[in-house]
């Protein structure tokens, strides 16, 4: 198949605007990419779990936090690698996809409708506050802080994407990692343990990144 | 490959040289344009550029190449059908609207049954389809008359609504029945 001259000529001058920070960052081989974000969303989470930890880490559930963790820890680690995964490798099946995007948004809807850790009543009692009319105002509060921490690791995830164009699966991947992460920081730092603060202030934050990777995407198209 | 991710200057004149061919033929296949053709090889070359640090010393290029050629080819896709249907495609013969009952098990018919079409009937619907010219300007980019560009279109709607309907996609809206060619 004969090349056309000016093509190499486009070609060249595309890949000779590919410089800066930027260029550099997504230049990275994939594993040191994967690992600098995997870093950031999981320094997040440490930071906030150090700095801010819930007032009733010592009498939560050590087996519900694991739980927990592990969940939505794997579900983020999953859309990450799905995410960052190199264009030279097969395209991720539509049903690992879909899996992760469940998980994304169903693991802290899941989370939020396990059984309220009980035990708090006695050694904790404000764990059951932000029910009644302190539902709102406590949800909102957790609802912003959850989505807030997440967008810095979230924008430097973006920094290291390659691709140019957005589709609906690379977007609903970073959906369900920046609302897990969130998730994740909110497991560390809220000690409100009612069904329905979790419900409200918790499993909503994928929902709000998930309607944002949407207004995002019909803007791309 | 090695020469150019060391950042050998001239490395990427060779590799473009030696692999640009191919890719621009891969594209081609399936009912792409020379024009996107060309767009999405530099695609194809950029995303190398992007990715060089990801190859491995002594790996095998070409495999590599065309994994990044299939993805880039495959969005492609997936951008181009995710535009409207053209509205000539969702009537009957006699001009009555035809009904979408799964608009993505639909695209994906018809992604299979566009590649079906002749290269002759592939051209015109592209151009007419996905690149919005008009008859006119079909015409003087391939070489023939207006009439035959109408003709060779007509023969592609028939042939892609006989291959939608038979796979159950396009169903007539008022009687519910398949649809059939005229």
């Amino acid at each position: 198949m004969e090349v056309p001259n000016q093509l190499l000529e486009q070609t060249r001058r595309a890949i000779a605007a590919e410089q800066g920070w930027r260029a550099n960052l997504r230049a990275l081989p994939t594993g040191v990419r994967t690992l600098l974000a995997a870093a950031t969303f999981g320094a997040t989470v440490g930071i906030i779990g150090l700095a801010m930890r819930r007032a009733d880490w010592a009498a939560y559930p050590t087996g519900l936090m694991t739980v927990s963790t592990l969940l939505l820890a794997g579900g983020a680690v999953a859309a990450l690698a799905l995410f960052l995964r190199p264009i030279h490798r097969r395209a991720p099946r539509a049903v690992w996809l879909g899996a992760v995007a469940v998980a994304g948004f169903g693991v802290p809807a899941l989370l939020a409708l396990l059984p309220e850790a009980h035990a708090l009543v006695e050694l904790h009692p404000e764990s059951f506050a932000g029910a009644g009319a302190d539902l709102v105002p406590r949800a909102l509060a957790c609802f912003l802080f959850g989505a807030a921490t997440a967008l810095p690791a979230l924008g430097l995830l973006l920094l290291l994407d390659r691709a140019d164009g957005r589709t609906p699966a690379r977007m609903l991947m970073v959906a369900a990692l920046a609302g897990l992460t969130a998730n994740l920081v909110l497991l560390v730092h809220c000690p409100l343990v009612t069904r329905s603060h979790l419900l409200l202030g918790h499993a909503t934050v994928p929902l709000l990144f998930g309607l944002l990777a949407l207004a995002t995407f019909r803007r791309a198209v | 490959m090695a020469a150019y991710v060391d950042g050998e200057v001239g490395a990427f004149d060779q590799l473009f040289g030696r692999y640009a061919g191919m890719v621009i033929a891969f594209m081609r296949k399936g009912y792409v344009a020379q024009a996107d053709a060309e767009d999405l090889t530099q695609q194809v070359f950029l995303q190398l550029h992007r990715a060089r640090r990801d190859f491995k010393p002594g790996a095998l290029l070409r495999p590599w190449l065309m994994t990044i050629a299939r993805n880039v080819k495959h969005d492609h896709w997936r951008r181009v059908l995710r535009r409207p249907l053209p509205q000539t495609l969702l009537e009957d013969p006699v001009g009555r609207p035809l009904a979408m009952e799964d608009t993505g098990e639909l695209r994906d018919v018809l992604e299979r049954a566009v590649e079906s079409l002749p290269e002759s009937m592939r051209a015109v619907i592209r151009a007419f389809w996905f690149e919005d010219r008009s008859h006119t300007e079909i015409a003087a980019s391939l070489g023939i008359s207006r009439g035959a560009v109408k003709v060779r279109a007509h023969r592609a709607y028939v042939r892609l609504r006989q291959v939608l309907s038979e796979s159950g996609g396009l169903r007539n809206r008022d009687t519910g029945t398949d649809v059939e060619d005229s």
